[in-house]
């Protein structure tokens, strides 16, 4: 009785390490996400692109579909 | 003295039963209170993406740090402040001296609770603890973390009232902003409830394994904004905004079949001179839309056959006036003479659009007015987002009308309409009549069981006006753009084709100093609509210009030709010509042979 209620106090602390951890990724996935949405942005792009003397396209793609 | 002992262990007898019979139970109560609780599990807020699935709110965690100065040594704190200050300067931006000086007070007046820094991200709160001192923990470093989960916007700025929050008032009501307020039910979810016990460390443990009431997370809300268009809609207007010092401005990308919304920007104008998300004007601000009304007026005219695409008016040298007082003037002094409907709508003539209408409806303005309701436009859209603002069409029999209002209204005046509502006829228009309510909503989902609820196409009307008259005024929206003496012909491209309509609204015009409102709406491509998509300007700067077409009409090019060059044009091949052509240019180019098989291998295994 008493050793398994230590082994649970033991689990809830695990749990809790566990939970810290958790957010501490989800955190961490939210600002390498932040910062990968932005680097991907049109402008942002069309700025750093800019400087190398690339501008972007002012004609559609074309799309051939073969029947 | 027996007696004396035994009177004690009277009293403490009667002490004993007294505690354990008569106030044992509220002892129990108390010793369980502090040792065990209900305690309620928060649910995890769900999510808000963008269409293609990108994040654009999520909850994180924050992290604040303190500085517990009693626990340092000062031996140790002396050993290590200077260094500290120099990582702490470099991380968080201010400078050395000032988190010198923080500490150095901090430790003289021995506080144990020093804020250092607050809204650290993970990867700042995990540099820090490497830091001097702090890397040596709670007890020996001082240092101090907490968290607190807020949300977080990969977005930024772009497209932030749209998304909006929600914010818990103390009567337990919500301020609901944008989407995060309008679906605040279901990204909120419900917390759970579960009975623990206190164990060592602070920590709480389960009394069972159980919940006595299961937290339900929020569910993911999918939005139908576009990134890409979100990003290229606000730079386009920030420039515009900027270029012409504008006070606030909104511009909102639909797409035509589905009323799906793409991007919204909305950016008001801060003292500096910085524009940023102020309001949602595009769902909130009801204005006098001037000018790009001309065709809700014309496309009643056209039903009611009065007016025909034929039918001549005169401008009347470009002023009218009506009871000897209220003059309305055109664009341009001394006006077009007599010309057709079409080139009055094209040219925008004021004078020409009030004569026609005017002329027509003056014996039966409720006419006129009914057919304007009929269509959709006294109503409000009913978004889900709160904050709509009211259109207003005033009508004959009701208070505030007046012998103006029918010629008022034949230009745009006097009836109020958000810009919101304003692009839902146009896009109806461009839908072939059809009129889809506004969407801002693919889908609602919940994350784990991944049950999904999508949400609808919602037709507001099968049809605004017949078939003819769209026929009519599409073409006429076309000849703004392309008809040289159209108003919007600056924006005209002959590679893409885009129809619409300019809007240059006075503001303040019962006093001196008048106001504009700069506007574009329209769709394209023209022939095949794919999005419509409306601009407007609130108070440019007059030196700077003031006219739909040179203020608003540029922003609304920028989207669509971006918009334009990124769907792909579609052309169908056979199979035998696309055989051909890929085996001549296998042909001229040596040393290739093998590929050439390999091409008609995958064509076969298609």
């Amino acid at each position: 009785m008493i050793a398994s209620s230590h082994n649970i106090d033991q689990k809830v602390m695990e749990i809790s390490a566990l939970n810290t951890e958790i957010q501490e990724l989800k955190s961490q996935f939210a600002e390498t996400r932040t910062k990968a949405m932005y680097m991907r942005l049109e402008t942002e792009v069309k700025t750093k692109l800019s400087e190398r003397g690339f501008v972007s396209s002012v004609t559609p793609p074309t799309k051939i579909i073969i029947e | 003295m027996v007696v004396g002992l035994f009177l004690l262990g009277l009293v403490i007898g009667y002490k004993i039963i007294h505690i354990q019979f008569v106030e044992g139970d509220s002892f129990k109560l108390l010793a369980e209170k502090t040792t065990i609780q209900n305690f309620e599990i928060q649910p995890i807020r769900g999510n808000i993406y963008a269409q293609d699935g990108s994040l654009l709110a999520t909850s994180v965690p924050r992290y604040i740090i303190h500085f517990d100065a009693a626990t340092v040594s000062t031996s140790r704190f002396e050993n290590h402040v200077d260094a500290l200050s120099d990582s702490l300067s470099q991380l968080l931006g201010k400078s050395v001296n000032y988190y010198y000086n923080t500490l150095v007070d901090a430790h003289k007046k021995q506080h144990r609770y020093r804020r250092i820094a607050k809204d650290l991200t993970y990867g700042q709160m995990t540099r820090l603890r490497t830091f001097p001192l702090f890397r040596l923990g709670g007890v020996r470093g001082g240092l101090v973390v907490e968290r607190k989960t807020v949300r977080e916007k990969p977005l930024g700025k772009i497209a932030e009232r749209t998304i909006g929050y929600e914010q818990e008032q103390p009567n337990g009501s919500y301020v609901r902003v944008g989407l995060e307020g309008a679906f605040g039910d279901q990204l909120r979810g419900i917390p759970g409830l579960q009975l623990r016990q206190r164990i060592a460390n602070g920590q709480w443990k389960p009394l069972s394994d159980s919940y006595l009431q299961e937290p339900q997370d929020g569910y993911d809300v999918q939005t139908t904004l576009d990134v890409n268009i979100q990003d290229i809609t606000h730079h386009a207007l920030l420039e515009a905004l900027e270029n012409f010092e504008a006070d606030h401005g909104t511009a909102v990308v639909m797409e035509t079949e589905t009323g799906a919304i793409r991007a919204v920007a909305n950016l008001g104008r801060t003292e500096e001179g910085k524009y940023y998300e102020k309001l949602n004007y595009a769902i909130g601000e009801s204005h006098e839309p001037g000018s790009t009304f001309k065709l809700m007026a014309l496309v009643a005219a056209f039903e009611d056959q009065v007016v025909d695409t034929t039918s001549v008016f005169d401008t009347q040298n470009g002023e009218l006036t009506f009871y000897s007082k209220y003059k309305v003037r055109d664009s341009r002094k001394g006006g077009y003479g007599k010309i057709p409907i079409t080139e009055i709508f094209e040219r925008s003539s004021n004078t020409g659009m009030v004569q026609a209408i005017y002329d027509q409806y003056k014996s039966k303005p409720e006419q006129f007015v009914n057919r304007l309701m009929n269509m959709g436009l006294s109503e409000p859209l009913g978004l889900p987002i709160v904050g709509e603002g009211k259109p207003l069409i005033p009508h004959p029999d009701k208070k505030g009308w007046s012998g103006i209002s029918l010629p008022w209204m034949a230009y745009g005046y006097g009836v109020l309409l958000t810009p919101m509502q304003t692009l839902t006829f146009y896009n109806a228009i461009a839908n072939d009549g059809v009129m889809v309510k506004p969407r801002f909503i693919e889908r609602t989902q919940d994350a784990r069981s991944k049950m999904k609820r999508k949400s609808d196409v919602e037709i507001i009307s099968a049809s605004v006006c017949s078939k003819e008259t769209i026929g009519k005024v599409k073409s006429l929206l076309k000849g703004v753009v392309e008809k040289p003496w159209g108003t919007a012909h600056n924006i005209y491209d002959p590679n893409f084709a885009i129809a619409g309509k300019t809007g240059t609204c006075q503001l303040d015009y019962n006093t001196d100093e008048v106001q504009y409102v700069a506007s574009f709406v329209g769709y394209f491509p023209s022939d095949r609509p794919k999005y419509s998509c409306i601009v407007v300007v609130h108070r440019p700067n007059k030196e700077k210009g003031y006219f739909g077409s040179t203020v608003a009409a540029p922003v609304f090019q920028k989207i669509a030709h971006k918009l334009y060059s990124s769907i792909p044009v579609e052309t169908k091949l056979s199979r035998e010509r696309y055989l051909e052509i890929t085996q001549r240019k296998m042909e001229t180019s040596k040393g290739v042979v093998d590929a050439k098989v390999d091409v008609t291998k995958t064509q076969n295994k298609s």
